[in-house]
């Protein structure tokens, strides 16, 4: 029997749903789990027994291994984010039976009804005529807008679930490859991923997303507290950080006119930098001489696999400060520094 | 006579392919090692085995043959910088075979990543990882959701603080 080493997990026994993809109907209530890509989910289904088996890649993330709704409404309210585990799962009695609540059946004549808008309305006028006192009829115009706000939140929030739920099992890979994917992002690209969904999020904050910050740009957009939170998350994996502002190296062939003060002439023609011709530093920017502080911190945590640092035309930027961030970075090898 | 190994997929099919092949798997070179040349790869079907065999089978062809003097030169060159960008593949004509491989729809390069994962292609496993990032490089948070099907599960409180974190991306030149 073949048996991957380098994979073993450690064996567990979960009780959960198996949920149907394309529906989110349950199909079983008892399955052993096993993390692996969604395609797999299918397959699952089908096995009925409680054999422990083992379970590959369980260190990978916990969002592999597949999720689903749980059925006893008595669980406790959280979200079923990939990166909760549920370790107590097979603790809940399989025998149990779930409390039915009134509300249940309450809500489920309400969500039956044919044309909520238009019935709501006219019985809720008709309770109110019902009731003499004016208090009472405030209680009542009161007690409906909660109820109404209470539905739309659980709505909401059970809408958000099933979002996460779908995204664990649409989204095939283990938490380790997405990082590896995220860490071959530029920043910008980055943060769209980040903003896409929390999985995606969660794995975005990962240090390896962060061993190459290039925060550039053709127009002074970022801050210091920007670029600090981000050598926060890289950490020690830092290993080259691109500041300021410069036209984009790719965006145009025509050479562009010299328009920054002649100080700092720009001729050396031998040397490569001399050809990245930034734009007039005049505009305000929003970096100021201590954005590179977070370097410094925590003993240089940052700075100490810190290899190449380009700044572009930081006007804030001076001599004292520049040299206190590259003293942090101990094992620069590509220093380069526009429009100081 | 090169000593073959034989690879059995998922669904049953077997495959026989020459062991320096199969060696672009770190984890198949190790079971070999031990004992079997017979190994059963459950969780990759034969789909996906037969473009990772193919992958592996030109790789190696390449591996085996010593640098020509142009591409040994760009090896040479992109070693020489230290910082670890992913291992450019120094020979061109290589370079755009891996170009054409990666052509597949999402799902399938989802499967062949997974299994070269599972089997330790270190190099497939990158080139295919670069290829996704590249799907997602320059896009909107909405376009990566339309391209990958993700859906949003962030309450709106969360998603104003994420834009407004990172207000710098999100602003459009």
């Amino acid at each position: 029997m073949f048996t991957n080493e380098r994979a073993i997990g450690r064996p567990v026994v979960l009780t959960f749903a198996v949920v149907d993809r394309d529906q989110f109907r349950p199909v079983s209530t008892r399955a052993t789990g096993r993390s692996s890509p969604a395609g797999a989910t299918e397959a699952w289904a089908s096995e009925s027994s409680s054999t422990i088996s083992r379970i590959p890649n369980l260190d990978a993330g916990p969002y592999s291994v597949f999720r689903a709704a749980v059925m006893e409404p008595l669980v406790p309210k959280r979200r079923l984010c990939p990166s909760a585990v549920y370790p107590t799962a097979s603790a809940s009695p399989p025998t149990a039976r779930p409390v039915v609540v009134a509300t249940d059946h309450i809500l489920e004549k309400l969500l039956a009804l044919p044309d909520p808008f238009v019935s709501l309305e006219v019985s809720l006028e008709r309770l109110l005529d019902s009731r003499l006192l004016e208090m009472e009829k405030d209680q009542l115009v009161d007690g409906a807008m909660e109820a109404g706000s209470a539905l739309l939140e659980a709505a909401r929030r059970s809408a958000r679930r099933r979002a996460s739920m779908h995204n664990c099992s649409s989204w095939p890979l283990a938490s380790d490859l997405t990082i590896k994917v995220f860490s071959k992002l530029d920043t910008q690209s980055l943060c769209h991923a980040a903003a896409t969904c929390s999985m995606f999020n969660k794995c975005a904050t990962d240090p390896m997303c962060y061993e190459n910050i290039d925060l550039t740009a053709e127009v002074p957009k970022v801050n210091n507290t920007v670029v600090s939170k981000m050598i926060q998350h890289a950490g020690k994996n830092l290993q080259s950080l691109k500041l300021g502002i410069r036209s984009n190296p790719a965006s145009t062939t025509e050479f562009r006119p010299l328009s920054y003060s002649t100080i700092h002439p720009m001729e050396a023609s031998g040397l490569s930098w001399s050809q990245k011709r930034p734009r007039q530093g005049r505009e305000t920017s929003l970096l100021t001489r201590s954005c590179l502080l977070a370097l410094s911190v925590d003993g240089s945590a940052a700075g100490t696999l810190l290899r190449r640092l380009h700044l572009y035309n930081i006007d804030k930027m001076d001599t004292s400060a520049l040299c206190t961030a590259l003293s942090a970075c101990q094992f620069l090898l590509d220093v380069e520094v526009v429009g100081l | 006579m090169a000593k073959m190994i034989k690879l059995v997929s998922g669904d049953g099919a077997e495959f026989e392919v020459e062991e320096e092949v199969a060696f672009q798997s770190k984890i198949i070179k190790d079971i070999v090692a031990d004992a079997d040349d017979v190994i059963p790869l459950p969780t990759v079907s034969s789909k996906v085995l037969i473009q990772v065999i193919e992958y592996c089978r030109k790789h190696a062809a390449v591996n085996s043959f010593p640098l020509s003097p142009s591409s040994s030169a760009a090896a040479a060159a992109s070693s020489s910088s230290s910082i670890s960008y992913s291992k450019p593949v120094s020979d061109p004509a290589l370079r755009a075979w891996d170009n054409e491989f990666v052509k597949l729809n999402n799902s399938s390069l989802f499967d062949i990543v997974i299994a070269a994962n599972y089997l330790d292609i270190e190099e497939l496993v990158d080139l295919v990882l670069e290829t996704v990032a590249d799907r997602i490089k320059g896009k909107q948070a909405q376009e990566i959701r339309r391209q990958f099907n993700i859906e949003n599960d962030f309450t709106p409180e969360e998603e104003e603080a994420l834009r407004r974190e990172n207000s710098w991306a999100f602003q459009n030149n």
